[in-house]
């Protein structure tokens, strides 16, 4: 009751005064990490943070910018927030990661949060936004954290990625030299650029709504195989209406010899003029899946997505590829494709670079060659 | 009992949820019609199938138990219960905009407290959350309500990565201010 | 803000053990209901902190133990009427060597994929009746004492949740 008076005095404020208004961090925020966490909040900053009516709502823009200590005593490689708005969009909640990290302890690093909420003016009352600390990855793949959103996975495998992709550019570095190095740079930036983009809605369950009087068929995944992936998708298929594919169902055989309880599929769509975009990626749903060594299994989603460009053009689907992006097995430890085999199969050039890629190349469009050089140099 | 019974009879009968006047008397019948007899056989074999059906796989029960206990803790700690405990949060305004709007604020805590509460129901949602990327960045949007979670620190908006998984939409782009990339996931339940 | 005291150590140890010995259950039950294994975990933590939430309630052993059933069904209810269809993950084991009873028989792989697909078509509360009465063999009065409604409305959610199931089976033998 007393929330429900917060709040429509809230409301009744922001009718009455029509205006923009500044966030009280103090009351607008709640951050929440626990007692023992290796990571501790410094400061929080949300200056540039508003609330402006428009219409019923209100559109409150956050601009918080944290800055948080390793209070540990290892070297942090990730770290993933938790960001939940309970009061906008029931269940809805976001993550904020941020990988490729290198803060050894004692040291500080920041962290921003960009959002927007749209909310109705009888909202109840209650913090706007509540953060909290899901995940902290150190090195050596040690992981703190209550994991609720499995970010302990996700920052294993940009991890993985990481280190991967440091040893190809190290490697080139070694056999042709920093002319060598920049090169690679320059293909990198090159394939950012040309990577052919594509615009994805997802609802969960039924239709997507939009492709009406299009008749649905159900049309097979082709898949691309990589040669030492643990697992191998065999079959798979997905309801398919011009530009709409609903409830992926893909079938997958473990051929290693330890037990798998993770897979995710990427998904790769063509249209009729043969562009091939990354559609998005059929995971399994969490804790569900577990293959002992030759078994065989489903991974499915009960999602449908749309797929359009240029601000709205529908993409019809010709044909759908897949391949296995990563496993987790049984004892914890991750899967991902070598570089080696990403270049082979050409997904090089469709799928997005790894997190540390995308960092280095950047390093190499604002600062130069010479600290990208400096950075490989880092262990 | 010369008409057959309905549907909903013989799937209660299958069950033994009639009372006992009914039940005896759809057993009469059931005895002598065999297509009833069939129909309450095949609710039978449904009952008997269902249990297993809904039996969980094979799952770490002691990993899955001790992050569920784990959880429970730190929700209990946080207080993040989702039934009372709300906290009312004074001043989310500077104090010049509720000095303004002061007088109203009183009229309407009046008209509150001699109305009586309602019962809360929970709200249907009458369409289903979806997620959705565009150039500003991903978000999750639910009737009237949604959180974006905005690529403002990309360079570009072709410097950002998007990736739809499951019920998650992600973007990934590097942070021109911090030089970190930053990897924004939004969920929908 | 009002806080959450930490409470003393003795109620944090009547907690704990309150968790422990109907952890899960409560699991079970909710996944019965929702049928997949990530909502049943968050959910089951909701109903958890909910009724820790409300110490005066726990007092009374049994009593407590109904009464966080309750809270599961509710919550999980709740839930499928906010978020509809959900997806499963299945597993294939193939067990040529070992002997089946007629029951598992019945329901290997296709049979049992459209039995999970016809579960999709009941509304929440004809799921839980059926998850409460078939599954965990609730009388019809704890039925309708779990989900707050007449008996005579328990009978009528698993009526319909049986024709449903039924009717479905048929088609998808044609």
């Amino acid at each position: 009751m007393r929330s429900k008076v917060a709040g429509l005095i809230l409301a009744g404020a922001i009718a009455l005064c029509g205006e923009e208004t500044k966030l009280d961090p103090r009351t607008s925020i709640q951050i929440n990490f626990p007692p023992d966490s290796p990571v501790l909040q410094l400061s929080t900053n949300v200056d540039e943070s508003r609330a402006t009516p428009r219409g019923g709502a209100v559109v409150v823009d956050l601009h918080m910018s944290l800055s948080l200590r390793n209070a540990g005593s290892r070297n942090i490689r990730g770290v993933t927030l938790l960001v939940t708005a309970q009061e906008v969009t029931p269940g809805g909640k976001a993550s904020v990661a941020v990988p490729s990290l290198d803060v050894a302890p004692g040291q500080s690093f920041p962290v921003r949060i960009d959002l927007r909420l749209l909310r109705p003016l009888q909202a109840g009352g209650g913090p706007l936004v509540r953060v909290s600390l899901d995940g902290v990855l150190f090195d050596g793949f040690d992981f703190y954290g209550p994991n609720r959103l499995n970010s302990r996975r996700a920052m294993t495998v940009w991890e993985m990625e990481a280190q991967r992709d440091r040893q190809h550019f190290k490697s080139v570095l070694a056999a042709a030299g920093p002319e060598g190095l920049r090169r690679e740079m320059l293909d990198s930036l090159a394939r950012q650029a040309d990577r052919p983009r594509i615009d994805v809605r997802v609802s969960r369950g039924g239709r997507a709504v939009s492709s009406v009087g299009s008749p649905e068929h159900m049309a097979r995944f082709a898949f691309l195989k990589l040669p030492d992936s643990p697992v191998e998708a065999v079959d798979g298929w997905a309801g398919v209406a011009a530009n709409e594919a609903r409830t992926p169902t893909i079938q997958v055989v473990n051929r290693s010899s330890k037990p798998v309880d993770y897979v995710e599929i990427g998904w790769l769509v063509k249209d009729p003029q043969g562009h091939e975009f990354l559609a998005g990626s059929v995971p399994a749903a969490e804790g569900d899946l577990f293959l002992p060594p030759g078994r065989t299994g489903r991974v499915l989603q009960d999602t449908a997505l749309r797929f359009s460009r240029n601000a709205g053009e529908p993409v019809s689907i010709a044909s759908m590829t897949g391949f296995v992006s990563q496993v987790e097995f049984a004892d914890g430890k991750v899967w991902v494709p070598n570089r080696l085999a990403l270049q082979l199969s050409g997904l090089l050039r469709v799928v997005a670079p790894s997190p540390e890629e995308q960092r280095l190349a950047e390093i190499y469009r604002t600062k130069g060659l010479n600290a990208v050089v400096e950075e490989l140099r880092k262990p | 009992m010369t008409t057959h019974p309905s549907g909903a009879v013989l799937a209660l009968f299958a069950g033994g949820e009639l009372g006992s006047v009914l039940r005896w008397r759809v057993e009469r019948h059931v005895a002598a019609c065999s297509e009833c007899r069939r129909e309450v056989s095949e609710f039978s074999e449904l009952r008997a199938a269902v249990p297993v059906i809904m039996e969980p796989p094979e799952i770490s029960w002691t990993k899955l138990a001790a992050e569920m206990k784990a959880n429970i803790r730190l929700g209990l700690e946080a207080g993040e219960c989702v039934n009372g405990g709300r906290s009312v949060r004074h001043g989310v305004f500077s104090v010049r905009a509720l000095a303004v709007c002061g007088s109203l604020a009183l009229l309407l805590v009046a008209f509150l407290l001699e109305r009586p509460t309602p019962r809360v129901e929970p709200v249907e949602v009458s369409e289903p959350a979806f997620l959705e990327s565009s150039v500003s960045g991903i978000q999750v949007k639910s009737g009237d309500q949604s959180i974006i979670l905005l690529n403002t620190r990309a360079r570009d908006a072709r410097d950002v990565n998007y990736l739809a998984s499951g019920n998650a939409m992600r973007a990934r782009y590097v942070d021109t201010e911090t030089g970190y990339v930053t990897i924004n996931n939004v969920y929908a339940q | 803000m009002s806080e959450l005291l930490p409470p003393p150590p003795a109620a944090a140890e009547r907690q704990n053990q309150f968790v422990s010995d109907n952890l899960r259950r409560i699991f079970l039950q909710i996944y019965r209901i929702v049928g997949n294994i990530a909502d049943a975990q968050d959910l089951t933590q909701e109903a958890f902190i909910k009724a820790l939430q409300r110490q005066d309630q726990l007092k009374d052993e049994q009593k407590a133990a109904h009464w966080l059933s309750r809270i599961a069904t509710n919550t999980a209810i709740d839930f499928l009427r906010r978020h509809g269809r959900m997806a499963y993950c299945e597993v294939d084991i193939h067990t040529e060597s070992e002997q089946h009873s007629p029951e598992e028989l019945l329901l290997q792989s296709e049979h049992r994929d459209y039995l999970e697909d016809g579960l999709r078509l009941l509304t929440a509360r004809e799921r839980a009746a059926l998850v409460l009465r078939d599954v965990e063999g609730c009388s019809a009065e704890e039925v309708a004492r779990r989900l707050d409604c007449s008996k005579a409305t328990v009978r009528s959610h698993i009526a319909n949740a049986r024709i449903k199931l039924r009717r479905y089976m048929a088609r998808r033998k044609r």
